[in-house]
């Protein structure tokens, strides 16, 4: 009977512990009449306030996006990676190096750490759509935008609103100028993609080059791509994707079999790795690769450096004239790509690229040199 | 000593195997099944190919017959250099962890026994995780996983040295120790590794493939894998011996601590350079000597030799599979597990256990 | 007594496991031939004193010479080549066929990397032609009956081609007509001029077929020397702490009179039940 009691002292106890917590908890109660909703990517509406002054960018593109968006004052907090992997992000953003990044590279799937979250007090935070995490935030009233590219997509058009969606809603998430940046972009990305299509629809499949887009992280350019996002941006580009039936994990392998039954004409080599020009100059070594019409015919392409992934967030524009121009260079002749890149930079990022930058971003940037 | 280390060992699988004159046949299927599986395995692929060009590159390129080229330069490529080394290094790696969970499970007296038990494949993964993290080439990546590989095995026998001797309770323990030490450092890098690109990249190597194996890179597995193979072969009876406990292969004039050694030695070098070049394929090791010794009993004199050739067999036609099921490559973990388990189930219901 | 003809000596001896003391002050001589059969209550050390004699167990003090070398000098291939050993259990997971479980005893004689050739084969099949169980060759040590095991267990020891062979308790778990068979077979041994120790529970065991008895009680030997002279009630109350009768019959077959003991079992000296019992 009396281990009961004590039982019921500790239960009782640790509930008093638990409310007294609970009430002086921070709350951001006394500013609900100044808040205002977004829908983010995944369709949540977020509750933010009326201005926000501080972003924690944590995925991917996110900090590309803010920064593109003209919200490059409000950022509080990126990832390392934004910091140092991408030279052109520093170029084009010499305050990036001072930016805080002490929560960041954690693998998404790992537990957050709550805490440091609330001293950093930011007004919304960008994540990944990692349920555990969410909870987390809701927990200590912290705003959470999720950023999720759409995962199951069914053409390239859907790809493209789903994208013109996030660059709209980051937009209002961050206020002031951004929208009008926004709708710039999505018309820009619009007639970009028309442009391109205008010139590629008519091209018979039997006649579009066969790509392969080999991801250069590892040292095996064997590991591939699993979602479609490549197999529609080439076939936007006039090109066909030789993996575009592996439905498999995020970044699947295929062996060298397959790849010469395949016998792609063009091999895009993306900017993932540290040194994808190793990896290219060794597939031109390898007499293994040397019966495919690629590297026969010198076809093999790194894809230019951006102030992210060129082929992700606000610079895809960039990319599909680029991937345009490798598939089809007869079709797309006329497309100075450093005047557009220059164009893009300027109208998007405000910064002069000189045409020597620009001609070193189209050659990928060597990140040692960065 | 009764004869020269290692001549009389080599006549020995025939010797034995005749004292029963049943086992002649299953000699035979034994020699005759990993030549058949390895034949086949050069004509199925991706890549069609005319089975009588195939048949003429082989001859051309193996037997130096003086044929005609009529084929594309690429035929010649996928057979010779992807192909070919490709089943050689399938029936290496097979070979290799099926006669090493075979002496393992003799030497622990223990049939759930794994070649991985004392660690070879958490070190090894480790050592594979870091080079990637560290963006090393794949050579690199290799040696460094070989090298923790062994690392960690050398880790667990000097933990369980007690007084000269190493118990092998105390192995096993030591074992779960360093490999669950391994095992989260490699959680560690993954905690660290950048989500996107390098965690995949750990992930698909810790569960193997032999999609990246070239003519070359057989030479380096092959010296450990021989050196590794030939050692379990000529202790193989002793393991008999071994498998009674230590007091008692003591009694009967076995030196246990020289013999832990050479087998540990032996499967260590062989499972470290099976993991450094195709991650960790589980299942093999402890499925194959099961299905060996339904098959020609627990004599290990009769069983290490079997194991060599069903291990290669099987790994192989799983490998098969690997390569061919989709066009992209299947992790070989994942398959050895799917296809072995419920394999080995149904084997143990229809035998209604092994022992006994 | 000719000290050539001493197989074993002990002296002195004592063991610990750690700080427990398990027995000392151990005096005792084997002569070459000699059955001899070591009695005492259960965890007195008769099986540590066994693991001593083959070197597995190392003393705390004193000496253990083998045909006059001290044992601890002795290399433990040469013990194994003089020295083998029946042990208790067969404790492997694996079920090998007789054949290869006798062809173990030829290990002391091969080399670490050979395997046993033609000529061991034959051995142990003479072996177990000779203990009368060479019908089992092919048959699973782990299917045939204990009386069988233990013959075989035996064969694989004569394998060996040993000087002298110790037992851990032969007849443990046999029954009554496997214990008369093991224990004949034993004593047949001692024909090969064989010196055998051998552990026993049951005192008849060692009037039945032992020379030789030594008895273990109170960290010590009681007393040892010839089975007649030592096999006495008082030595067994002294070994047992129990009452035991010792009983004399004609035996017609064998023409001489054999002896057994009985112990007298009081159950009035036990104390009584708890009431809860029942």
């Amino acid at each position: 009977m009396k281990t009961v009691d004590r039982t019921h002292t500790w239960s009782a106890c640790i509930l008093a512990v638990f409310l007294v917590i609970w009430g002086v908890s921070p709350t951001r109660a006394a500013d609900t009449s100044k808040t205002r909703i977004v829908i983010d990517n995944a369709g949540r509406r977020v509750e933010i306030p009326l201005t926000v002054n501080r972003i924690a960018c944590l995925p991917g593109p996110s900090y590309e996006m803010v920064f593109m968006l003209g919200g490059k004052d409000q950022i509080c907090q990126v990832r390392k990676d934004h910091k140092r992997a991408y030279p052109l992000a520093n170029l084009t953003n010499p305050a990036l190096k001072g930016y805080s990044s002490s929560l960041s590279n954690i693998n998404p799937k790992a537990r957050i750490n709550i805490e440091e979250f609330i001293k950093l007090a930011p007004d919304v935070v960008i994540y990944y759509n990692v349920p555990h995490a969410l909870k987390k935030f809701r927990e200590a009233r912290i705003p959470v935008y999720v950023y999720q590219p759409a995962k199951q997509t069914l053409d390239l058009d859907e790809i493209i609103e789903d994208q013109k969606r996030s660059f709209r809603s980051l937009a209002d998430l961050i206020g002031g100028t951004a929208p009008g940046q926004a709708e710039k972009w999505c018309a820009y990305y619009e007639e970009v993609v028309s442009l391109i299509r205008s010139r590629t629809r008519d091209i018979p499949d039997t006649r579009r080059p066969r790509t392969y887009v080999g991801n250069s992280w590892g040292t095996n350019p064997l590991a591939t791509w699993g979602d479609l996002a490549h197999t529609f941006s080439i076939h936007l580009c006039g090109g066909i994707c030789v993996t575009k039936d592996i439905k498999g994990p995020r970044f699947p392998e295929v062996n060298l079999e397959q790849l010469i039954a395949w016998n792609p004409d063009v091999i895009i080599m993306d900017n993932h790795g540290r040194e994808p020009d190793t990896l290219i100059r060794n597939i031109y070594e390898d007499s293994n690769w040397s019966v495919m019409s690629a590297v026969t015919n010198k076809r093999i392409h790194r894809i230019p450096s951006g102030v992210f992934f060129l082929d992700k967030g606000s610079s895809r524009p960039v990319y599909l004239l680029w991937l345009a121009k490798q598939l089809c260079p007869e079709r797309f002749g006329d497309i100075n790509m450093v005047q557009r890149i220059q164009y893009f930079f300027k109208t998007f990022y405000h910064f002069d690229l000189s045409e020597e930058d620009a001609g070193h971003a189209l050659r990928g940037w060597d990140l040692l040199k960065g | 000593m009764r004869c020269a280390v290692g001549t009389c060992s080599k006549a020995d699988p025939g010797r034995v195997l005749h004292e029963n004159m049943t086992i002649r046949p299953k000699i035979l299927i034994m020699i005759a099944l990993p030549l058949a599986v390895f034949f086949v395995s050069l004509f199925i692929g991706r890549l069609v190919i005319d089975p009588v060009t195939l048949i003429k590159v082989l001859g051309v390129k193996l037997l130096h017959l003086p044929i005609e080229k009529d084929w594309n330069q690429a035929v010649e490529i996928v057979v010779i250099r992807i192909r070919l080394p490709r089943a050689i290094m399938a029936m290496m790696v097979g070979a290799g962890l099926s006669i090493s969970g075979a002496a393992f499970q003799g030497m622990f007296n223990n049939p759930l026994v794994s070649p991985y038990l004392l660690g070879v494949s958490s070190g090894a993964g480790f050592g594979a995780a870091l080079g990637i993290i560290l963006g090393a080439g794949a050579g690199l990546i290799q040696v460094s996983s070989f090298g923790f590989g062994i690392l960690a095995v050398v880790l667990t026998y000097l933990t369980s040295r007690v007084y000269k001797t190493t118990p092998l309770l105390m192995l096993v323990l030591s074992g779960v120790i360093v490999s669950s030490l391994f095992m989260s450092l490699i959680s560690l890098i993954k905690f660290v590794a950048d989500p996107d690109e390098k965690l995949p990249t750990i992930v698909f190597w810790i569960m193997g493939s032999f999609g990246s194996t070239r003519l070359e890179d057989l030479f380096l597995t092959f010296w450990p894998m021989a050196i590794g193979v030939t050692g379990l072969l000529m202790v193989r009876w002793r393991i008999n011996l071994m498998s009674m406990g230590d007091r008692e292969a003591k009694a009967m004039g076995t030196r246990v601590e020289l013999l832990k050694g050479i087998i540990i030695f032996c499967t260590t070098l062989i499972s470290a350079a099976a993991v450094s070049v195709c991650g960790i394929i589980g299942w093999v090791g402890l499925v194959i000597p099961h299905i060996c010794r339904m098959w020609v009993g627990p004599d290990h004199r009769a069983l290490l030799p079997t194991t060599i050739m069903v291990g290669a067999s099987y790994l192989l036609v799983i490998d098969n599979i690997a390569r061919t099921l989709t066009s992209s490559e299947i992790p070989l973990g994942i398959l050895t597990s799917i296809i072995g388990a419920p394999f080995f189930a149904y084997l143990l219901r229809r035998s209604k256990g092994i022992f006994n | 007594m000719n000290a050539s003809n001493t197989m074993i000596c002990i002296e002195n001896a004592a063991f610990a496991y750690g700080r427990q003391m398990v027995w000392q002050d151990l005096n005792l001589e084997v002569r070459k031939g000699d059955l001899m059969c070591l009695l005492g209550a259960n965890g007195c050390g008769k099986t540590t004193l066994l693991n001593c004699l083959h070197g597995d167990l190392r003393l705390a003090s004193g000496q253990i010479s083998i045909e006059g070398t001290p044992i601890h000098t002795l290399p433990a291939l040469d013990i194994a080549r003089t020295i083998g050993v029946v042990f208790q259990e067969y404790a492997t997971s694996f079920p090998y066929t007789v054949l290869d479980v006798v062809l173990m005893g030829r290990g002391p004689h091969l080399s670490m990397f050979s395997s046993p050739t033609r000529e061991d084969r034959d051995i142990a099949l003479s072996c177990l032609k000779n203990l009368g169980v060479l019908k089992l060759r092919d048959k699973k040590f782990t299917r045939i009956s204990g009386g069988e095991k233990q013959l075989v267990l035996i064969a694989r020891t004569l394998c060996q081609k040993p000087r002298i062979i110790l037992m851990d308790e032969p007849t443990a778990s046999l029954d009554f007509k496997n214990q008369a068979l093991v224990l004949g077979m034993i004593r047949k041994l001692t024909d090969l001029g064989l010196t055998i120790i051998m552990t026993s529970h049951f005192p008849n065991h060692a009037l039945l077929c032992a020379d030789r008895v030594a008895l273990m009680n109170d960290h010590t030997l009681v007393d040892s020397g010839d089975t007649r002279t030592i096999m006495t009630e008082s030595n067994l109350k002294k070994t047992y702490d129990i009452d035991v009768r010792i009983l004399s019959v004609n035996d017609p077959p064998n023409q001489e009179m054999i002896k057994f003991c009985m112990p007298s079992i009081r159950p009035d000296d036990l104390g009584d039940f708890s009431k809860d019992v029942c």
